[in-house]
């Protein structure tokens, strides 16, 4: 065992905290670089599959990594996660550059690929740090750590969709003839080429003891075989898949079949992937539960809230991750004041407690918004929701990785990120579908009488209102106007009577109406000057009424989105409060003064 | 943590209980706020299934507890 020099920690903490801000940013960057993706590679009906590659990859490999990392050193997993990371970003941004592949295929499905292989890199980024923390720091100052990974992790998640915005943008100016959106690929390289070189030349090979032995490969197989169709029968588009359809069921039956004889094997084997018998550990299973309704409201307060910025607040769609600042610096702050207190009083409870009563009060807050709310209140609530939800997440793993054995610091500190992480696809497949269904029956509730059929922005899907905008919901009004105007133009220039009565009918204009435009067409005919006149009053008149329509389908949008997204707040309200309650059976154990217990055979010089 | 595998198996069993009850009745909730729909039937029917399973493998962990 060596000692770790103060500077060595701090590379060490350096290089796993960039690694983890990557993997994390890369959970929400792509969003806002999707649309050009698909302009350049095509392949829109695949898309939602770039998400969900990473998604899966990220998740299901979660626990492997910590047992991983009771087993090996954990230098040397760390190092094969970051470059597996790496290569997955690098050839993510590469993807179509080469034209089609031999079993690769066309850009989109390169794109897809790589993307989950950049996942099963993340998957160990985001343990590991937690893992890491807890061999260099002992419980009583782990927390301070903790606190800034959570910070971290809160930041990554918030700012990603405004760092894609701005990369897809402006990245192409970078360097002549790369597209801006590979940048959000490429950015990953310097910074974790950064922590590669931090963590090759100054972390400790962090070595184990007493979980060596060989990994059950029939537990990995179940494993992953139960939360791969478990991942996709959660992020399934359930407009298209609702939760009742046969694909739906089929994936999410057969994950729990699986995953329930994953628990069977690691019942009865002697080196399994999760430890079964962690979960007699009071400390581990309450905060895993915790873990897991927590988890579903941080992803669902962070996927709704722009839809709400955007669709009713009105900012534009690329400064929609600007907007989510007050809610990331609540994160931050929460989660790195708490780290700090709990350094200093020794308890954890109490500010789980007090974390999770604010992000009631600020779910609560947020479940009250009207669709005339000004950005400042809604700024207030997200900080106050962001201020609640910060504790949770580096405190509920300090109090697992206090209570559990130091030889299943590990997979027990995985076992907390994986919970929070199902909880989250939990929470935004469960609140997504009352979304659009709420959003469907608003609308139709919401649209201007009169109105023949909302516009194909406001029809179709819920998805599709949620990406377009009320900005794209007027543009499609006018764009219908002015197409109107161009018929009746071209009936009226031609001379075609039977044209003018048909468009004068299909607009659906009172008799008396299409009888005064009628009689002018008849006076003007043959009168180039008086027809001229007809059509610049037609003009005039037409975009007039464009105004008040896109006035009344902005507004009925607007308040059919305040509807439907407050409604998922007040769902959400119920998740938080189960949480909460959960947390209040989470017991306080006091937290170790020393980590001798923890890095006794850990801290070694060399792999 | 160190308790016998048995042990560990029937406090397993108390867990999924409460995680299935939990999930059901956040289920509910989402049918019971959410608009007419043929997802709110949905919603109701998995309530309904996770809540039945909670009660079953509740029953499985009592029962259990006895013979032991």
């Amino acid at each position: 065992m060596v000692p770790l020099s103060d500077r060595d920690r701090a590379f060490t903490l350096t290089g796993i905290l960039l690694a983890m801000f990557l993997a994390a940013l890369d959970q929400t960057i792509v969003a806002t670089a999707l649309p050009k993706i698909v302009a350049d590679l095509g392949g829109l009906e695949r898309y939602a599959w770039v998400f969900t590659a990473y998604l899966v990859g990220s998740t299901v490999l979660v626990p492997i990594y910590g047992k991983l990392a009771d087993m090996f050193s954990r230098r040397a997993i760390e190092l094969w996660a970051i470059s597996v990371f790496l290569a997955g970003s690098f050839l993510s941004g590469l993807s179509g550059e080469f034209g089609e592949l031999p079993l690769l295929g066309d850009a989109m499905n390169q794109l897809i690929v790589f993307r989950a292989l950049q996942g099963l890199g993340a998957a160990g980024l985001l343990g590991l740090a937690f893992i890491i923390i807890a061999d260099l720091f002992p419980p009583s100052e782990r927390g301070k750590y903790q606190g800034l990974t959570g910070g971290v992790f809160g930041i990554a998640s918030v700012i990603g969709p405004l760092i894609g915005g701005l990369l897809t943008d402006h990245g192409g100016a970078i360097i002549p003839g790369i597209a801006g959106w590979r940048w959000v690929f490429y950015v990953n390289l310097p910074f974790g080429i950064l922590a590669l070189i931090f963590v090759i030349t100054r972390m400790p090979a962090l070595l184990p003891h007493g979980e060596k032995g060989r990994l059950d490969a029939l537990s990995v197989v179940l494993l992953v075989g139960g939360l791969v169709p478990l991942v996709l029968g959660l992020q399934l588009d359930k407009t298209a898949h609702p939760w009742g359809a046969p694909l739906t069921i089929a994936l999410l039956a057969g994950g729990v079949v699986l995953t329930a004889l994953f628990v069977l094997r690691s019942l009865r084997v002697p080196n399994p992937v999760l430890d079964m018998r962690l979960f007699s550990n009071r400390v581990f299973s309450t905060s895993n539960l915790a873990g897991f309704f927590v988890g579903a409201a941080f992803l669902s307060i962070v996927a709704f809230l722009p839809l709400f910025m955007v669709n009713v607040v009105g900012v534009s769609a690329t400064s929609a991750g600007l907007s989510l600042v007050p809610l990331s610096l609540g994160v931050v702050f929460g989660s790195i004041v708490s780290g700090q207190i709990v350094s200093r009083v020794g308890h954890y409870r109490a500010l789980l407690l007090i974390g999770g009563f604010i992000l009631l009060v600020g779910v609560f807050l947020l479940s009250r918004m009207d669709f005339d709310i000004p950005f400042w209140q809604v700024a207030v609530y997200m900080a106050v929701a962001g201020l609640g939800l910060g504790p949770s997440l580096p405190l509920l793993t300090l109090a697992v990785q206090n209570a559990v054995d130091v030889r299943k610091v590990g997979q027990a500190t995985s076992a907390v990120q994986f919970f929070r992480q199902i909880g989250g696809l939990f929470g935004t497949a469960l609140l997504g579908t009352v979304l659009t269904t709420s959003l469907l029956a608003n609308i139709a509730l919401n649209m201007p009488a009169g109105l023949g059929s909302p516009p194909a922005a406001v029809g179709g899907s819920a998805a599709g209102v949620s990406s377009a905008g009320t900005a794209a919901v007027a543009a499609q009004v006018d764009e219908a106007f002015a197409a109107r105007y161009r018929s009746l133009s071209a009936a009226i220039d031609g001379g075609d009577d039977a044209a003018l009565a048909a468009q004068l009918t299909a607009m659906g204009l009172p008799e008396q109406a299409r009888a005064g435009i009628t009689a002018a067409y008849e006076r003007a005919k043959g009168d180039a000057q008086a027809t001229a006149a007809l059509l610049t009053n037609l003009k005039s008149e037409l975009d007039a009424q464009a105004q008040t329509v896109i006035g009344e389908v902005t507004l009925g949008v607007r308040k059919a989105f305040a509807s439907a997204v407050t409604r998922v707040y007040f769902i959400a309200i119920f998740i938080v409060l189960v949480g909460w309650l959960v947390t209040w059976f989470i017991p306080e154990v006091p937290l170790r003064k020393t980590n001798a217990q923890a890095t006794e055979g850990v801290l070694t010089g060399g792999d | 943590m160190d308790s016998k595998p048995s042990s560990s198996t029937n406090t397993g069993r108390y867990l999924v209980a409460i995680f299935l009850a939990l999930i059901g009745g956040i289920f509910g909730v989402a049918a019971a706020a959410g608009a007419p729909s043929a997802t709110r039937t949905a919603f109701i029917v998995i309530a309904i299934v996770m809540i039945a399973a909670a009660g079953a493998t509740l029953g499985a962990a009592l029962t259990a507890r006895k013979r032991s």
